[in-house]
């Protein structure tokens, strides 16, 4: 970076903020293209049956009703990004309760809605499986062929059971962690219609444009150019919208009835048919030494995919790489299963299968400092990852490794340093109050699968550029971070930069937005179209002037050779006028690793690494928890712009502590019973304390101007930062969330 | 989900025009207020197909007055305005209280008093508070007005004392004495909006200097078909100074007026439970008031 940066750092107020603050910005939700037809979905009405009949003739026949579609019209019925399981409608089963199986397309939402329920569908029940225990069981009802388990995998180094022999302290549990609904402001959502140029254009929420269109392309038999996917600002994501919702079923009906389609899940259809955090089963034994270095772990892990797998591999691998946490261990045995049930589709979300592995292994760390006597913190520290090291999976860490220092600072936060004081604070004599940390590591990027991205960049006749990339923008800030770094690299003011986003017609492939890559690859990616800019601006100028060209670089607007200097915008209209390119792109491609035998994408060559620090307040004759401060501290790499980083590590603790305490999806035999906010409680603004964010600043050589992921890290440690507070508050381990008043009560009155 | 983008719905522009449409469509007709309830439970309803009266723009059933010792509220009166009212900090402190934990900001600016107490939820958080106030709703059709006490006005789950062609216009009670102290009681799954797994309102009159108590009034939300009172437990307070040994003995006592249900938002025995510590806790932060 250079010395004086100008925008990189800097806290300079998002483009965005104020559009959407007037509400003016317009997502998907908020698009009514002109002789719109209205979409609804006929859903399953059991978790498992078979599909003996259905019919639409009485459908058909009311008002307003143009179509109505079902398996018959979709060529490839089934798709998946890592198995092609989830069929577009359903053909022969119903795997879960808001499994789709026709839609309708009327001229009014009433009209569209009063039809869906017309549809007649007969069905003979199959035998529900909804535990995923009971799933693995060779006896369990299939779910699809095959079996229930869809992925399993073992991975060991070392020998584990000499590492409990060496052992001083061993602790062994079984932690649940439930399903988490990602309950964002905006539904899945999305418009439909033929562009100018006759392609079908689905305008959605969603993380991928590429990987939609792929999906509707490839289930609908269409050439991709035939198929265009924009995605507009999309309000609020998580990983849910990582998945296909709308956009097949809208391209379906476009195609087939040539006109505009809208189709918006309501809040119940995004509860039941939006795919889930991965509910989890996690057993652990671990073992530490006299002087307080891990040993061994010893590891079971079982997440319940649902009923399809969606990104269940994937995840499963997250949660195999990160269950010893940022810790080094010489021995580990990790058995993993990823299981088919019929409950709702579990896949991405923030976090992408670290937060439950997390949750047990960081009680399990408090426990063994516990038991050996040490401080929670100091026995982290001992056992930290640094850089250099050998990790698990015998990689050697060669990239930034920043959580010794997160420990560092999580050591001299008042908080922790002065955590008596704040213990001692009397309200009622039935409130305790304790302290409580967790340590979190994630990998960024795809870890060892190809991951690349692309982002061009044009000159603009008014002297401004554009920046083009199918990055998406979720509210996290994307787009502001990447004009920051464009303004940096091009020189210029950030109001001359144009950032031209998620459209497979417009902008290159940046491949998802997901994984905590996407400033990391775009940033990456922008470098190498500066750098081609340079290059290609040299040979023009060579060209067109004939001078020997050198050392070009870009100043305030202008480009500055040796013995010239010529702004953009003269430059972008020479260019115009001799008919020469304007639009330049760069990729950026993560160096491969060989994934270790048994897994997908492990190890990664980059990670992240936060630590939380709860402080709670037990109600010992409520059992209700609060957090009246929480600490989150995340190595950022280096910082684009505090204000956004600051915003996704609030939002995370947020999120965090809905997890962690309220969020409680009750499931019975496959149906859920919490359908609303009303009883599917996410945080209001009351249940969030005083949040404290500390970057640590750990530069990453390889990420744009040192910047690493950010999105994800600031969630993992807050369940087990709190949970390891509770224990610290009232010596009670709920070892499962969400952690509510009830299951806390009953805890406390089967202690005494 | 159901539009209802065809229902009809009346506006009438006075109480006297109010009253008269609904003696007209007698039974055929629901009246909307705030609408924080009854739109929710209309969109999910198959059977309803009647029209609205919408009484929400009659401005002359939003008041709070003071009338010697007689604290009136006008049932359209919002949660905000009565959360705000220096009449009711004063008069009823704890009504206050008890509006300010309804819902959030958007719901206090729209819910009526008058619809939390006709959609008779039994964790809808004004009723312990007007039961231990001994309330009396006043309720007008176009011919008569009648007076009853809010006890009465509830029959059974949701059976409600009230005519179809009649109005809730009126909430009275005393105000509180000098020598009377009460509080409220919410136990919610989280800290801002949300609805009760259990709510109440302890009343007490206690002996000037002694602290003995003389009168004791419990109600409790959300553990029976309607708001019940704690009647055996008031009996075991008179007389009473409030020690650690009564205020156990009297909130074990609760369990006997209660008949719990589990649903999703908690189990039968934990909402006893919860009754129980409440009340408990509320009569121990009573006795800290007392002593300071
Ligand atoms: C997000 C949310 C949060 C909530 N939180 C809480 C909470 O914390 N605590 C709580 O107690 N409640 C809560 N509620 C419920 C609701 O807001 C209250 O019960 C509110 O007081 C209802 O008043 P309203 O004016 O909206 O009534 P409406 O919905 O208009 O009417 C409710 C019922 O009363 C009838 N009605 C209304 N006024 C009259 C009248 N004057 N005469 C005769 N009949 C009448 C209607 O016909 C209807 O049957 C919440 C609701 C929502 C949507």
């Amino acid at each position: 970076m250079t010395a004086a940066a100008r925008w990189v750092g800097k806290e300079v107020v998002r483009k965005d903020a104020y559009e959407k603050a007037r509400g003016l910005t317009k997502y998907a939700s908020d698009m009514f293209p002109e002789n719109l037809l209205w979409v609804a979905t006929h859903r399953s009405k059991y978790p498992h049956a078979r599909i003996k009949r259905i019919d639409v003739s009485k459908a058909l026949k009311m008002p307003g009703v143009v179509a109505v579609f079902t398996h018959r019209d979709v060529p490839n019925n089934r798709y998946g990004v890592f198995v092609k399981d989830r069929p577009v409608l359903c053909d022969d089963r119903v795997r879960y309760i808001g499994d789709p199986i026709a839609l309708v397309a009327a001229e009014t939402k009433e009209d569209a809605e009063s039809a869906v329920e017309e549809i007649e569908v007969d069905y003979e029940p199959l035998p529900v499986v909804t535990d995923p225990i009971e799933a693995m069981k060779d006896s369990s009802y299939p779910i699809h062929d095959g079996g229930n388990v869809s992925r399993r995998t073992r991975i060991t180094f070392g020998d584990v059971s000499k590492g409990f022999s060496q052992s001083k302290a061993v602790v062994e549990n079984e932690y649940r962690t439930s399903t988490q609904i990602h309950a964002f402001l905006e539904t899945e959502a999305g418009i439909s219609y033929i562009d100018e140029k006759g392609r079908i254009t689905v305008v959605a929420g969603g993380q991928s444009p590429y990987r939609d269109q792929h999906e509707i392309v490839s289930t609908l038999n269409l050439p991709p150019e035939k198929v265009r996917v924009i995605i507009p600002q999309v309000g609020g994501a998580f990983g849910g919208k990582d998945d296909i919702s709308v956009q097949i079923h809208l391209a379906l009906v476009t195609w087939k009835t040539g006109r505009p389609a809208r189709l918006v899940w309501d809040r119940e259809e995004s509860f039941l048919s939006g795919t889930k955090r991965h509910p989890s089963i996690v057993k652990m034994k671990t073992g530490a030494s006299a002087d307080g270095r891990l040993m061994a772990n010893d590891v079971e892990i079982i997440y319940d995919t649902g009923a399809y797998v969606a990104l269940g591999h994937a995840v499963l691998d997250v949660a195999i790489e990160n269950c010893n946490g940022p810790y080094k261990i010489p021995n580990i045995d990790i058995k993993a299963w990823l299981v088919y049930t019929n409950n709702m589709v579990a896949s991405a979300f923030r976090g992408f299968g670290a937060p439950q592995v997390i949750f047990a292994m960081e009680q399990q760390v408090d426990q063994l400092a516990k038991e050996l006597g040490m401080d929670p913190v100091e026995f982290r520290l001992l056992n930290a990852l640094r850089r250099g090291d050998v990790m698990v999976f015998g990689n050697r860490l060669e990239t930034s490794v920043g959580i010794a220092k997160c420990l560092e600072a999580a050591k001299n936060t008042p908080l922790w340093s002065r955590q008596a004081d704040f213990k001692a604070v009397k309200t009622y004599p039935w409130i305790k109050r304790g302290v409580g940390v967790a340590a979190a590591v994630k990998g960024y990027t795809i870890g060892a699968l190809p991951d690349r991205g692309t982002i061009s960049v044009e000159l603009l006749l008014d002297g401004g550029i554009a920046v083009k990339g199918s990055f998406t923008e979720i509210g996290q800030g994307v787009v502001q971070s990447v004009s920051q770094i464009a303004a940096e690299l091009f020189s210029v003011d950030i109001d001359k930069v144009e950032i031209v986003f998620a459209d497979t017609d417009k902008t290159p492939d940046t491949s998802v937005t997901s994984a905590s890559r996407q400033l990391f690859l775009a940033g990456n990616a922008l470098k190498e179209a500066a750098k081609n800019m340079i290059k290609h601006v040299a040979q023009f100028i060579e060209k067109t002037y004939n001078i020997k060209v050198d050392n070009l670089r870009f100043e305030n607007g202008y480009v500055v050779g040796r013995d010239f200097k010529i702004s953009f915008s003269e430059l972008a209209n020479a260019m115009a006028r001799s008919g020469v390119e304007r639009e330049v792109s760069g990729t950026y491609e993560v160096p491969r690793v060989q994934p270790i035998p048994g897994s997908l994408e492990i190890p990664h060559l980059f990670y992240m690494f936060g630590v939380s620090l709860a402080l709670v307040e037990v109600n010992t004759l409520t059992g209700a928890v609060s957090v009246p401060k929480l600490v989150s501290i995340a190595d950022v790499g280096k910082v684009i712009n505090p204000q956004t980083l600051t915003g996704q590590l609030e939002g995370a603790a947020a999120q965090g502590i809905g997890y962690a305490l309220l969020e409680d999806p009750k499931i019975e035999n496959g149906i859920l019973k919490t359908t609303n906010l009303s009883t599917y409680l996410i945080p209001s603004i009351k249940d969030i304390p005083e949040i404290e964010v500390i970057p640590v600043e750990d530069a990453e050589e390889s990420g744009p101007f040192g910047a690493k992921g950010i999105g994800e890290i600031g969630i993992i440690s807050v369940a087990p930062a709190i949970a390891n507070a509770i224990y610290d508050a009232v010596g009670v381990r709920p070892k499962s969330t969400p952690m509510t008043p009830e299951k806390i009560y009953w805890l406390l009155k089967n202690k005494c | 989900m159901r539009s209802l983008a065809y229902v009809d719905v009346l506006s009438p522009k006075t109480l006297e025009e109010a009253l008269e449409i609904l003696d007209e469509n007698k039974g055929d007709i629901r009246v909307l207020a705030g609408g924080t309830d009854l739109i929710l439970q209309l969109r999910k309803s198959t059977s309803f197909n009647g029209k609205l009266v919408n009484i929400f723009s009659l401005d002359q059933l939003r008041y709070i007055r003071l009338e010697g010792t007689n604290v009136k509220i006008g049932a359209l009166t919002d949660f905000h305005t009565i959360a705000e009212s220096p009449i009711i900090q004063k008069h009823a402190p704890f009504l206050a209280d008890a509006a300010r934990w309804i819902g959030s900001v958007q719901i206090l600016n729209k819910a009526s008093i008058g619809g939390n107490i006709v959609n008779a939820s039994p964790a809808a958080d004004s009723l312990p508070a007007l039961y231990v106030l001994e309330a009396t709703l006043t309720l007008q059709s176009k011919a008569a007005k009648r007076h009853l006490p809010i006890s009465e006005f509830y029959k059974g789950y949701k059976k409600l004392d009230l005519r179809p062609n009649e109005l809730l216009v009126e909430i009275s009670f005393n105000s509180v004495k000098e020598n009377q102290i009460g509080m409220f009681f919410k136990h919610g799954l989280r800290q801002g909006d949300a609805i009760s797994v259990v709510n109440g309102a302890v009343l007490l009159e206690v002996t000037p200097g002694s602290h003995v108590v003389r009168d004791a009034r419990i109600a409790l939300g959300a553990v029976a078909p309607t708001v019940v009172r704690a009647k055996e437990a008031e009996a075991h307070l008179k007389g009473k100074k409030l020690d650690e040994k009564t205020m156990s003995e009297v909130s074990e006592l609760v369990v006997t007026s209660i008949s719990p249900i589990d649903d999703v938002r908690g189990s039968a025995v934990y909402r006893a439970e919860m009754c129980k510590n409440y009340v408990y806790m509320t009569l121990w932060k009573i006795a800290e008031v007392l002593r300071s």
